[in-house]
């Protein structure tokens, strides 16, 4: 009885494993349907997929969003406007090929000093805060401008790429409102501090590499 | 009134349909409907009409009539064939700097004088037009169909627009139109380098 119960279980594990296997064979089948400068290749999903590749840029568009929900109005919402427009600023430099000097040690650092702030509820005031995620956006956007791919659409890509930024600071704002209750405080602290803790690893990976 | 109009212009754009196409002259029905889904499949001609709709949220529903017509009026003359100086490719550096214009003034919550914003939509539907061109009239055989369905999905985003803008007046909505603006210039600036360095 029990043989034929864990038999069953067994059937039905497999079964799972199989429509799952089957899934994944169907986003293949869809883009065959769209055209593929929108999917990939260059277009909005490349664009949207492009910042949240790196570890080392999540960490810190979430830590803007989660400081700005810290600060509360108007940093809750302008931070998260300046950080993308910025953002753009450097990419735009790295497309043109402008160099910028130190780009892993700045993305570290940003990391390291936007989750320390966020760890140790700092509040200074919205001009330095803005000034901070400012000089720090431009490193992030450098090297997704100097490394994109071969376009379909550009405009399509700078959306999806854009907007990525965009929901990834809605993300940490989002996390950051839990900052209204004890416990969330100390979630979002604590997230703030791993955030550091990230940068950290990638201060040492860019010393290792020779910044 | 503005929501009888969106109805009507709703209820126009039901006719233009695939199925509605099959008792008609379908040939000239499926260039119309070929230039409506070129409208609304570029984000290049989708993004300045939003923005000018947010730009003009301030001035309420009497004085969109007025900005459709000006939105009309600068897409035919463009479409209809306003001689382009110079490069025609420059015509997208400048939409994109337009664009930018638009998004910054969004961001800045700034109040143009009414009298300025028919002639900010006028502008904007030109430049659309310009850019679309070739795309939406590629050859004069085929008349001017796909310019009425380009027409046709242009007026119903701007009026769809410049509708719910108006009515949501909130003050984080007010923030919310701001952000988009703010993603939007982003955008722009972005594919204005990607301009520069594919031209260069």
């Amino acid at each position: 009885m029990q043989g034929t119960s864990t038999g069953d279980a067994s059937s039905v594990s497999r079964l799972a494993i199989s429509v799952l296997a089957l899934c994944a064979l169907l986003p293949g089948l869809a883009l065959g349907h769209v055209e593929s400068s929108v999917v990939g290749d260059g277009g909005f999903v490349s664009g949207l997929v492009h910042p949240v590749t790196g570890l080392d840029h999540v960490v810190a568009m979430v830590a803007v969003g989660l400081w700005g929900a810290i600060l509360g109005a108007p940093a809750i919402w302008v931070l998260p406007i300046a950080f993308p427009l910025i953002m753009t600023v450097g990419a735009v430099l790295g497309i043109l090929d402008v160099p910028v000097p130190a780009i892993g040690l700045g993305i570290a650092a940003s990391a390291i000093v936007l989750g320390g702030m966020v760890s140790a509820n700092a509040r200074p005031p919205l001009a330095i805060a803005f000034l901070s995620i400012a000089f720090f956006a431009i490193y992030h956007g450098h090297p997704h401008g100097a490394a994109l791919p071969d376009f379909g659409v550009p405009i399509l890509y700078a959306a999806g790429f854009v907007v990525a930024t965009g929901l990834l600071h809605v993300a940490g704002i989002a996390f950051g409102l839990l900052y209204r209750w004890p416990a969330g405080e100390t979630a979002v602290r604590a997230m703030g501090a791993g955030i550091a803790a990230v940068g950290g690893y990638f201060l040492l990976i860019a010393i290792g590499r020779g910044l | 009134m503005a929501t009888r109009a969106v109805f009507l212009l709703v209820v126009g754009a039901a006719t233009f349909s695939p199925a509605a196409s099959a008792h008609g002259n379908a040939d000239t029905l499926h260039r119309i409907l070929d230039g409506a889904v070129l409208f609304f499949t570029a984000i290049e001609f989708l993004l300045p009409v939003l923005l000018v709709a947010l730009l003009a949220r301030y001035h309420g529903l009497r004085s969109v009539i007025i900005q459709v017509a000006a939105l009309g009026v600068g897409l035919l003359i463009a479409l209809m064939g306003l001689p382009v100086a110079g490069d025609p490719s420059v015509v997208g550096l400048y939409a994109r700097g337009y664009l930018i214009a638009l998004g910054l003034l969004v961001l800045f919550n700034l109040r143009l004088p009414a009298g300025l914003v028919p002639v900010m939509v006028l502008a904007t539907g030109t430049l659309i037009g310009l850019e679309a061109g070739s795309a939406v009239i590629d050859d004069p055989a085929t008349g001017f169909a796909p310019a009425v369905g380009f027409l046709s999905s242009a007026i119903c985003l701007y009026l769809s627009a410049a509708l719910i803008a108006s009515r949501y007046t909130e003050g984080w909505q007010h923030i919310a139109m701001r952000v988009v603006a703010s993603w939007i210039v982003a955008i722009a600036a972005l594919d204005i380098a990607f301009m520069i360095v594919g031209s260069g």
